[in-house]
């Protein structure tokens, strides 16, 4: 099966990009620089990547590049105990530094692999653009398109058409901090100011909060508590989340909408001024719940109060572990 | 052991709308640490607002306010917090959750907070937690803070004033209440 990976794509970035990662993750391993090397191998599926955990040099082959490399490598590395090497994007490496910083990874365990992003695709607006119950059996990814095909169609995408959000409006395609640049700056996609990425969030806020509420619940209303979107995300990394704790239980799993809620409130609070809009919990979500517009919109309020961007760089503080005595107070009776 | 919905089934029947209860702890329910604030009289609903006062600053200010027989609404229910920072925005939301009309969380003066910095670190969480709530469309007004110091008892009378009047416009909550 002929799956959208590099080498489907000639000599172009994309391909030259997973020969640099194939090579550089053997010569890691070969020179026992790294223990383990994180990178993604095909997955079952066309459009379909894995993660794959290299141990020997000879299985720097499987390693594959492409825009279905969508998953958050940096979830993983906290669970290591030896040096490891590991493929980021653009918005990866910025959870990546967050764990630095926090001190959850220390920076000579890990060796950053940073590869210029040009976005993912979305597997949901691949599923809209080609209409619903329709399997795809082929998948190839050129320059700029995207080739699916199946039983009885064949058709062709506009990458652009079906790029995740969070990529659109990226901020920070080329890692902020790596030890390996694969390739160079200029096969990114180009950077987007900040307000383009805001717009959506300033469109929103316009509603009625009623309005607002109304389209919240409704998508909290599909969670299933299945807490996916925690396990994804990078930043969650807790030994004791909150919604797990027995004593007090914050949130109980047959207590519905409110309860749901309180977990999501909770989440995007506990991930506020951290979050770097990578996306991984959106596309973590079996259930299609959609709320990356409150993550958004706090990383816009923490931008304008605190003049804080989170990811950027491992030396300071985190935004809620230092205070400026002039931060705003104009609420405060 | 009673059904904990029956048993606040029983409790809101039994309060009376003069001699309302509204913080009962639960000893006996699975939920041992959570408060029960779902005593309600139909009409001439009165709000009932939990305030997280800070022990060294505002609780002082409250305390204050009660000997110097200065008047407030009755409608503050304190919780003593060490400090304004030990108050986890997760727990304004759980009051809120479990019936509360409206939350007040009360420190020390930024400068003055016992533990150096407590407040300073509770305002940036603040900050957040307001903006989210405002975001998610939950009215603006349910959620109040204030710096009151243990000489301001006036001070403190007037904050709670204006919370209950705040509160009580917006009627009874919804959109949170389990
Ligand atoms: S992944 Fe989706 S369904 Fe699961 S807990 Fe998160 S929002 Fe809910
Ligand atoms: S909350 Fe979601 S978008 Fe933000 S860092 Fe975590 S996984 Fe990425
Ligand atoms: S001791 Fe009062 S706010 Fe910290």
């Amino acid at each position: 099966m002929d799956k959208m990976t590099g080498s489907a794509m000639g000599e172009d970035t994309i391909g030259a990009i997973q020969e640099g990662i194939r090579n550089i993750a053997a010569e890691m391993l070969e020179a026992g620089e790294v223990h383990v090397f994180i990178g993604y191998e095909e997955g079952t599926l066309p459009l379909r990547t894995t993660p794959a955990f290299l141990t020997r040099p000879e299985d720097a082959v499987r390693l594959v590049w492409g825009p279905s490399c969508e998953n958050n490598l940096a979830v993983y590395l906290p669970k290591f105990k030896g040096t490891v090497g590991v493929i980021v994007k653009g918005c990866d490496v910025r959870t990546l530094v967050n764990l630095i910083l926090e001190n959850q990874i220390s920076r000579d365990k890990v060796k950053i692999v940073g590869v210029p992003c040009r976005g993912i695709i979305d597997r949901d607006r691949v599923g809209k653009a080609l209409g619903i119950d329709r399997i795809i059996k082929k998948a190839k990814a050129t320059e700029h398109n995207l080739m699916l095909e199946g039983d009885g169609f064949d058709v062709k995408l506009e990458f652009q058409d079906v790029l995740a959000p969070s990529c659109e409006v990226c901020r920070y395609p080329v890692p902020v901090l790596c030890d390996v640049l694969i390739g160079d700056e200029s096969m990114a996609r180009d950077r987007k100011d900040p307000e383009a990425g805001y717009l959506e969030v300033e469109q929103f806020a316009k509603l009625r909060p009623d309005e607002r509420f109304s389209y919240f619940a409704q998508q909290i209303e599909g969670c299933i508590q299945c807490y996916a979107c925690r396990q994804a995300c990078p930043l969650c990394y807790c030994p004791e989340c909150f919604v797990d704790r027995q004593s007090p239980k914050w949130i109980s799993r047959w207590r519905g909408l409110s309860d749901k809620i309180l977990f999501h409130l909770g989440r995007v609070l506990h991930v506020a001024g951290r979050c770097v809009d990578c996306g991984a919990c959106r596309r973590a979500c079996p259930a299609g719940v959609d709320l990356r517009l409150l993550t958004k919109n706090m990383e816009k309020v923490v931008k304008e109060s605190f003049q804080y961007e989170s990811g950027l760089d491992i030396g300071g503080l985190p935004l809620l572990a230092t205070y400026e005595r002039e931060d705003p107070d104009d609420f405060i009776l | 052991m009673l059904d904990r919905d029956t048993h606040i089934e029983a409790f809101s029947t039994m309060s009376s709308p003069q001699a309302v209860t509204p913080v009962q702890s639960c000893a006996d329910l699975p939920d041992k640490d959570c408060v029960v604030l779902r005593a309600e009289a139909p009409e001439n609903r009165e709000p009932k607002i939990v305030a997280f006062l800070c022990n060294w600053c505002s609780y002082a200010g409250a305390d204050l306010a009660g000997t110097g027989r200065i008047q407030y609404p009755a409608n503050v229910r304190v919780i003593r917090v060490p400090c304004s920072g030990r108050v986890d925005p997760l727990m304004i939301l759980r009051c809120l959750q479990r019936g509360a009309d409206g939350v007040l969380v009360s420190g020390c003066h930024p400068g003055d907070c016992h533990y150096i910095a407590g407040n300073y670190l509770a305002r940036r969480k603040f900050v957040l937690l307001d903006e989210l709530l405002d975001f998610f469309g939950i009215e603006k007004g349910r959620v109040h803070f204030s710096w009151v110091s243990a000489a301001e008892g006036e001070k403190f009378a007037d904050v709670v004033k204006q919370v209950t009047e705040t509160v009580k416009a917006l009627g009874k909550p919804t959109k949170l209440v389990r």
